[in-house]
């Protein structure tokens, strides 16, 4: 799976799950871009974890601040 | 130091006993969890995830209105409400009769009961159908109120104290029944409703408030505060579904409550003549772990002040309006204040909106 599939799977998460409508770019901060509660930032990762068959380390989840240090998470949980 | 004008004046009524009841089918977290686990595992993949949401809202276990295997049967609305039909008449007539023995009372002694609940739906209400099983007077008063929440407890008090004021010679009975896990949705499995699955229990109190000429000892209802939020309507609540109730919440509780408790209980106590200081006892309805911290510094309490609420989330979970009721009962029971003392009655819920009582021990 490519960073880029990754990164339209957080997408889809993002549409279906958070009520996210825009488009979703790397760079973006997950709770200043996105506008994510803690609520919401927890319904992404359990989503991000049933699309991508995966569970996230916390320790590492602990570091996420932008999409694409989620991309990077999600890969090293693929990869593993 | 010269007396404070309040504690001369007469109370509005004066909170004569208080009961509980709660249906026979207690759980411990970790049974609960084994259960629901394998009705997560229908879609969802990380479980120890779920299971730790779990734990940290600090349950450690929960009364059921129905043994847990039978859950699975219920088709739907119809289904839930008709068990919530039932199960409330049964945990509120023994709430009722605790309270009014415990407040020395007969069933005939009661001249207005106020029912409160926000997990099930009745015409004819509870409090008639229990007017017939307690034999109340047939010229009892009946006010049943639905969709107040968490704060109807202490809303209840309040509302119950301000018809005694005008009713000096007259009882009233609140009774809050909550059977929340007859409003669980199986299908949402969403992260708001896997809280909701780990937080709330069944249960009911009911309270006896008698007015000032009736004398019964008890603490005293001083003044009352309701305070409404503006556009806070998606804070908490219900969305009506074919299902039945849906859970709305949102992650700003505990941000509203930051944002507002303090200046709106400084504000009401200020009007008293009074400051936080002079509270001796908080009974605060237990939301949940962070909002029971967020209620602490808001209020600059220490989490030992807010023990018995600590105490009952841990005991049986969130009983929405009950759950300030059965605080109340224990602060009676095993932590009474001091003759004389200040003591605040406060719950927060859906609207969003915070309900304070000032009493006098």
């Amino acid at each position: 799976m490519t960073d880029r599939e990754i990164l339209e799977g957080i997408a889809a998460v993002a549409r279906e799950h958070v009520g996210f409508g825009g488009e979703l770019q790397p760079e973006m901060r997950l709770v200043e871009s996105l506008g994510l509660d803690s609520l919401k930032l927890l319904t992404l990762a359990v989503e991000v974890e049933n699309r991508f068959r995966i569970c996230l380390d916390p320790e590492d989840e602990a570091g996420i601040e932008t999409v694409a240090d989620l991309v990077a998470t999600i890969r090293k949980q693929l990869d593993a | 130091m010269a007396e404070h004008p309040l504690r001369r004046r007469p109370g509005l009524a004066s909170i004569a006993a208080v009961g509980e009841a709660f249906p026979p089918n207690f759980y411990d977290q970790e049974t609960l969890l084994g259960a629901l686990r394998t009705h997560w595992a229908t879609r969802h993949f990380n479980l120890d995830r779920l299971a730790a949401l779990h734990r940290n809202v600090l349950v450690g276990g929960r009364h059921l209105a129905l043994p847990i295997e039978a859950y699975a049967g219920l088709r739907g609305f119809g289904d839930a409400n008709d068990a919530w039909l039932r199960v409330a008449q049964e945990v509120g007539e023994a709430a009722v009769r605790r309270a009014l023995e415990a407040a020395g009372l007969a069933p005939a002694d009661v001249d207005l009961m106020l029912f409160v609940t926000v997990t099930g739906v009745a015409t004819p209400s509870i409090e008639a159908r229990l007017a017939n099983r307690l034999g109340l007077r047939p010229d009892l008063k009946r006010l049943p109120v639905f969709g107040l929440g968490c704060v109807a407890g202490a809303a209840g008090i309040a509302r119950a104290a301000d018809y005694l004021a005008g009713h000096p010679d007259e009882v009233a009975v609140l009774l809050s029944v909550e059977l929340c896990s007859l409003t669980l949705q199986r299908d949402d499995l969403s992260v708001p409703n896997l809280i909701a699955s780990g937080l709330f229990g069944d249960g009911a109190a009911a309270a006896v408030l008698a007015g000032r000429r009736r004398r019964l000892p008890g603490p005293q209802v001083v003044a009352t505060r309701s305070v409404l939020y503006p556009d806070t309507e998606r804070v908490m609540g219900w969305d009506v579904t074919e299902g039945g109730f849906r859970l709305v919440l949102s992650a700003e509780v505990p941000d509203v409550v930051r944002a507002h408790l303090r200046q709106d209980v400084d504000a009401f106590l200020g009007d008293h003549g009074l400051d936080r200081t002079d509270i001796a006892s908080w009974v605060a309805h237990p939301g949940g772990p962070k909002v029971l911290v967020a209620m602490g510094e808001a209020l600059g309490i220490g989490e030992d002040v807010l023990a018995p609420a600590w105490t009952s989330l841990r005991e049986v979970g969130n009983l929405s309006s009950t759950s300030v009721l059965l605080v109340l009962q224990d602060v009676m029971r095993h932590h009474r204040p001091v003759r004389g003392s200040w003591g605040m009655i406060l719950a927060m819920g859906p609207g969003f909106c915070s309900e304070l009582v000032l009493v006098r021990w």
